[in-house]
């Protein structure tokens, strides 16, 4: 795994952020390992104790799961990784429409827009 | 304290928590090294108390503490494998095996003089001996400086791959951006006292903006 981390905002959601892309885009599959803390440390340069942090934010959010002494996993629960996949799109939806809105368009154009673009109109 | 006439450290308290990267930062000049060679028990003369996992320093802490000066302190003549027998019987916690291991990790011949190699080379040689005890406290002080991205990277791989969570790692540096990510918290010393002490994630959280940004602004002259 590597990652760009963006300068502000802490390191460990955005390590959530990526890890939540990966498991909707399922670069990582239900029930996958993920690297141990140290070695993923390493690899970004990270702080253990980040990596931690957002290994157990993501236990608690129900997206990880750990088999005792023998390392973590995604969940295998697919309709939590459905509910994230619909949360992402939720996400980007609203960024979308928050833009167009503030460049003045209205929603019916918005609609239309995105009709006439999927349909490969404009 | 004072220094040949300066007061580096004034009036400075500071309590760092056990198992945490804590960066040590500021510019050229605002105390680190003296800090650090505090700690490190090699600095004589200074007022003050300093406790460290839970003693008094002196010979019994210096024992605690692995120290890797700013500068280069080993002996030009001598060949890599030298320096770590000399490490090996200087150090009861020096783990001998383990910087063998590391050494070839980081293709370091054993056989090169010291003298010979470059700034980057002996840097990453003193960061696995300094590595390689097993201490309860790490003082490293600048260990990224002058050294190319290339070396940094290997030498901040390394750090990482040894450090134990129950101990803890004082890495001091003026250059934040390049290592930023691997500290839990953050200490910033300038003119000698402490303007700034915090959890690195609380601090870019509250401040939308890197350490390094934030260094930049504490320190604009």
């Amino acid at each position: 795994m590597s990652l760009e981390f963006k300068s502000s905002g802490p390191i460990y959601l955005q390590l959530m952020q990526e890890f939540k892309k990966e498991i909707v885009s399922e670069i990582r599959k239900p029930g996958d390992k993920i690297e141990s803390v140290r070695d993923l440390s390493r690899s970004l340069g990270v702080s253990p104790g980040t990596i931690q942090r957002a290994f157990l934010e993501m236990e608690r959010e129900g997206l990880l799961y750990t088999k005792r002494t023998n390392g973590r996993y995604v969940t295998q629960d697919t309709a939590r990784i459905d509910q994230l996949r619909r949360q992402f799109m939720m996400e980007m939806v609203a960024d979308f429409v928050e833009q167009m809105r503030e460049s003045g368009v209205k929603d019916t154009e918005i609609l239309d827009n995105v009709q006439q673009y999927l349909e490969g109109v404009s | 304290m004072r220094f040949a006439g300066k007061e580096v450290l004034k009036g400075l308290s500071l309590r760092i928590p056990r198992g945490q990267i804590v960066g040590l930062l500021g510019p050229n000049g605002a105390g680190k090294t003296t800090l650090l060679r505090i700690l490190s028990v090699l600095l004589k003369g200074w007022h003050g108390q300093a406790v460290v996992a839970g003693q008094e320093i002196g010979q019994a802490s210096k024992a605690k503490v692995s120290y890797l000066p700013d500068k280069p302190s080993l002996a030009n003549w001598m060949r890599v494998q030298d320096a770590v027998h000399f490490y090996a019987e200087f150090f009861a916690d020096f783990d001998q095996a383990k910087a063998q291991t590391l050494l070839t990790r980081l293709h370091l011949d054993a056989q090169s003089k010291i003298g010979g190699l470059s700034k980057g080379t002996v840097e990453k040689v003193q960061v696995v001996l300094t590595m390689s005890r097993k201490a309860e406290l790490y003082l490293l002080d600048e260990p990224i400086s002058g050294v190319d991205p290339a070396a940094r990277e290997v030498i901040m791989d390394t750090i990482l791959s040894q450090y134990e969570e129950d101990s803890t790692i004082i890495l001091s540096t003026h250059m934040v951006q390049e290592v930023e990510r691997i500290f839990d918290s953050v200490v910033f010393l300038k003119e000698g006292q402490v303007v700034l002490q915090d959890a690195v994630e609380t601090l870019r959280e509250e401040h939308q903006e890197s350490i390094d940004d934030l260094f930049k602004e504490v320190f604009r002259c």
